[in-house]
């Protein structure tokens, strides 16, 4: 951690299991399916490239994928930022529900928040697309 | 239909840097002759310093605390009153050219609306708070909006010349505080650079230096921010966008 360093965190409840969740967030290819401001991307190997609504792309390099965790990590490689993580975790309930969660940590600490309150506002629309209100 | 409105706000710019305000430094004739035909209201206070919650504030009648921009980077609610609204209500054509800033312009998702109606001038609708016609400007060359479009695409010569609004961490303004940020001016000949704290011995001063010092150097000789990161790159993001 740094003076510089930020850490934000996301979160929603899906009423949907975590497989089906994961199917679409474990999809390094599909998260402009799910994420509002994100327009495409395209993933080859362990790159993927996304353009935002602002026409910027961002090149980012894919870390974890484990469908066994249901964890996604991904790192920008863009020189916007000296530093960052993004970790999107799908958590089974056990009760037919999703926890999924989303934090990122960024250098400097501005980059945290404005890539996580992307997300937060991304995550409400998953959950929107999945309960079937979106 | 009554009078028509024209409301010019300015952007970091302190009451005595006009001529009608007993400034000295700069001519200011056009400024000078509205005071001059009008009215100066002497004991009228913004009600913040900071350039979001100020205009906030033109703009809704209420106070920071009622309209809930507390500080640059807290968007303005969409819902908030908007005097603009209320004279499109009654039959006034309106418009927003240049900065509006009612909500934060970090935004590369374009997760605010006035981010994306950057791209437009007619907004969806037909109107956004009350205005029926918006050409949006930021700061300098950045981001997707009319005016730095417009400047990349004629005058990409110019792109650097603008006040690196963002320092390497990405906070506002850092550069330009010398007495908080130690990586401030380097030469401050002119003591007005130091915002909002002198007062009108500021042009004073610079009044007996010789004419050939008589310059103001907040702009000309800022340090530049690290070229690897913050806010360099971030321009170089805007300049993709070209």
């Amino acid at each position: 951690m740094t003076a510089h360093r930020g850490s934000v965190r996301r979160q929603v409840r899906i009423a949907c299991p975590p497989d089906a969740v994961w199917e679409i967030v474990g999809d390094a290819g599909r998260i402009q399916e799910w994420f509002p401001g994100i327009v495409s991307s395209t993933v080859d190997g362990a790159t993927r490239v996304i353009v935002t609504g602002s026409g910027l792309p961002i090149p980012e390099q894919i870390l974890t994928c484990d469908p066994l965790q249901r964890r996604f990590q991904y790192r920008i490689t863009a020189p916007i930022v000296r530093e960052h993580l993004s970790t999107l975790d799908v958590l089974d309930l056990e009760d037919g529900t999703s926890l999924v969660v989303y934090s990122a940590d960024a250098d400097p600490s501005t980059m945290a928040l404005v890539i996580a309150a992307a997300a937060g506002n991304a995550l409400e629309h998953l959950r929107d697309l999945m309960e079937g209100g979106g | 239909m009554g009078r028509k409105i024209l409301l010019v706000t300015t952007d970091q710019q302190r009451y005595d840097t006009l001529g009608c305000n007993g400034g000295s430094l700069a001519r200011t004739p056009v400024a000078d002759g509205l005071a001059a035909a009008g009215i100066r209201y002497e004991r009228a206070i913004p009600q913040s310093v900071v350039c979001m919650p100020s205009r906030s504030t033109i703009l809704t009648g209420q106070h920071p605390t009622t309209h809930g921009v507390w500080m640059n980077g807290v968007p303005l609610p969409l819902d908030a009153p908007s005097v603009a609204q209320v004279l499109h209500d009654t039959g006034y054509r309106t418009a927003l050219i240049g900065k509006a800033h009612f909500q934060p312009y970090l935004d590369p998702f374009l997760r605010f609306t006035e981010n994306a109606l950057g791209r437009g001038t007619t907004p969806p609708g037909g109107s956004h708070r009350g205005f029926e016609h918006l050409e949006f400007a930021t700061h300098g060359a950045m981001g997707q909006l009319h005016y730095a479009n417009w400047l990349r695409a004629a005058h990409p010569e110019a792109i650097g010349m603008f006040y690196a609004t963002l320092d390497a961490n990405l906070q506002v303004n850092a550069a330009g505080w010398r007495h908080r940020c130690p990586a401030g001016p380097r030469q401050q000949r002119a003591p007005g650079v130091v915002p909002h704290r002198l007062g009108r011995r500021s042009d004073d001063r610079v009044a007996r230096l010789p004419r050939h010092r008589r310059r103001l150097v907040l702009l000309d000789e800022l340090p530049r921010p690290p070229p690897s990161v913050g806010s360099a790159a971030v321009r170089d993001g805007a300049d993709r966008l070209a």
